[in-house]
């Protein structure tokens, strides 16, 4: 199933790659917008030092955390996106119903957009900032939950896309909804959780927990506490969690699966 | 064959596993096609006219190496496979060239070919030669009959085109807001419903009591008027006489 899932996205790649200029263009078109979003962020600590004693660097931290792992996730998921919606407006989902696959693998397997490597180069630029200001203590442990952070929160990141698409099946077009907690999940931990009110960290840490996995790790790598005593540990929890918003996804392919055979009841055009 | 709007490509979808029937029972080779899904479609082969399930960026020859994974086909037959299509759709020439940039006629050849490589028993197609000029569709039936001949594939098709009918069917069914009006060959068909003929005239003037030997005035309207015969009896030159 890797194989063929890689084989699927080569040619997806290949496909785009067909269109070069554009393909470079929206790169570099995700490199500046996402850049101005951190821009705004070094705006506002030209004016503050610190933000409840985190200085420009320590959040470039977090915000490189996030967002590098926002970028792997759409680069993955966004087949979920716009072009789940194409299908279903077009009628293209019958070609994936012809084909002896799960649905849910084909919807997956047909996008991978290569281009949002232009977020992930601006957020990789905003973490190597961060380290070239800080004096991190380097230590295995500290080494370790770099990639731990990155890859349960691009997993997390993925599991909110995917819930997204699920929704797509009640109104066939993508709600904005979901966007709420993607692109509105990435400003707020871009920020230290700890600023926020009980209710949002709580949000943030648990039903949309993408804060587990940069919030806890940060606090790690700059040998900080949090001040609303969060437990140290907690950065370890962060592949739990991605693995339990996979688990979801169990659950998810089941209420996926009853949509589209809803779906197949109702004649969808 | 039925009007546009019948249910036809409901139908197909329904056969093909893409719809859940409201109502009835579908049994395909065995399987129930709706809840077989995977199953079912690993032993079909569809054609929408319409729309193409080839990648749309790539060189043909990428689609058809596509599905080869897909279908999970030994490479030894799936080359086979391809050699035979080649030669009977000659491919050949467009096998490099991305599916967007490929004719109508060329498209639909390639997309034939990629329902096929997995050798299906059943082959299901939706308008296969809408849109297609006079040569197009000729190959195409020709290529069709041919795999019905030599490799057993049951085809099963809608069209508008009656000389598809003509040239391809043994059996055909007629469906009118769902129903089944007629099943059968179409012989028959044409002996049941196309023995009757209306030829519909403009006379110079409204004209009362006319009479056309072996054909009968069934409505006239001032100058016009609607003749009926049957088509074993007269003909419509000797009606018009």
């Amino acid at each position: 199933m890797l194989s063929l899932y890689l084989r699927l996205i080569s040619a997806r790649i290949r496909a785009q790659m067909q269109y070069k200029i554009s393909f470079w263009l929206e790169l570099l078109g995700f490199v500046l917008v996402t850049g101005l979003e951190f821009a705004v962020v070094a705006i506002l600590f030209a004016r503050i030092p610190a933000l409840a004693g985190w200085n420009i660097a320590e959040v470039a931290l977090l915000y490189g955390l996030t967002s590098t792992a926002f970028s792997l996730a759409e680069m993955a998921g966004r087949g979920f996106d716009a072009p789940f919606e194409l299908m279903m407006q077009r009628g293209t989902f019958d070609i994936v119903l012809i084909r002896p696959l799960g649905s849910f693998f084909q919807v997956l397997a047909s996008e991978f957009q290569l281009r949002r490597l232009g977020r992930t180069i601006q957020g990789l630029a905003v973490l190597g900032f961060a380290f070239a200001r800080l004096d991190i203590d380097w230590s295995l442990a500290r080494l370790a939950v770099l990639p731990i952070s990155l890859i349960s929160g691009s997993i997390i990141y993925l599991a909110l896309i995917v819930i997204g698409a699920t929704l797509c099946f009640w109104t066939i077009k993508t709600p904005e909804v979901i966007n709420v907690f993607t692109f509105g999940g990435e400003t707020v931990t871009s920020y230290p959780l700890s600023i926020y009110s009980r209710p949002l960290r709580i949000v943030f840490l648990g039903l949309v927990p993408l804060g587990i996995a940069n919030y806890p790790a940060a606090l790690l790598l700059l040998g900080r506490s949090d001040p609303h005593g969060l437990p140290a540990g907690l950065a370890w929890a962060a592949p739990l969690v991605a693995a339990l918003s996979l688990c979801r996804c169990p659950g998810l392919l089941a209420s996926w699966r009853q949509q589209v055979s809803k779906l197949r009841e109702l004649n969808f055009r | 064959m039925v009007p546009n709007g019948a249910g036809k490509s409901t139908t197909m979808k329904m056969l093909t596993g893409i719809l859940v029937p409201s109502g009835g029972h579908i049994n395909i080779a065995g399987r129930v096609p709706y809840r077989q899904r995977v199953e079912h479609v690993r032993n079909i082969g569809v054609v929408f006219g319409q729309r193409t399930q080839l990648w749309w960026d790539l060189p043909t020859i990428e689609s058809f190496e596509l599905l080869r994974h897909i279908y999970r086909i030994p490479e030894r037959r799936w080359r086979t496979n391809l050699d035979t299509f080649c030669q009977l759709l000659d491919l050949e020439p467009f096998l490099e060239t991305p599916v967007r940039q490929l004719s109508l006629g060329q498209r639909m050849r390639a997309d034939l070919a990629a329902a096929l490589l997995h050798d299906p028993a059943i082959l299901f197609l939706d308008e296969p030669t809408i849109g297609l000029d006079v040569v197009a569709r000729e190959r195409i039936r020709q290529f069709l009959t041919h795999i019905n001949a030599e490799r057993g594939v049951t085809i099963i098709l809608t069209t508008h085109d009656l000389a598809d009918i003509a040239r391809l069917c043994q059996r055909v069914v007629l469906i009118d807001h769902g129903r089944i009006i007629y099943d059968g060959a179409l012989e028959a068909l044409r002996a049941r419903y196309g023995r009757w003929r209306t030829l519909v005239i403009d006379l110079s003037h409204e004209m009362n009591g006319l009479v056309v030997p072996h054909a009968e005035i069934v409505r006239q309207e001032g100058p016009r008027t609607w003749l009926r015969f049957d088509r074993d009896v007269t003909t419509a030159r000797r009606a018009h006489r």
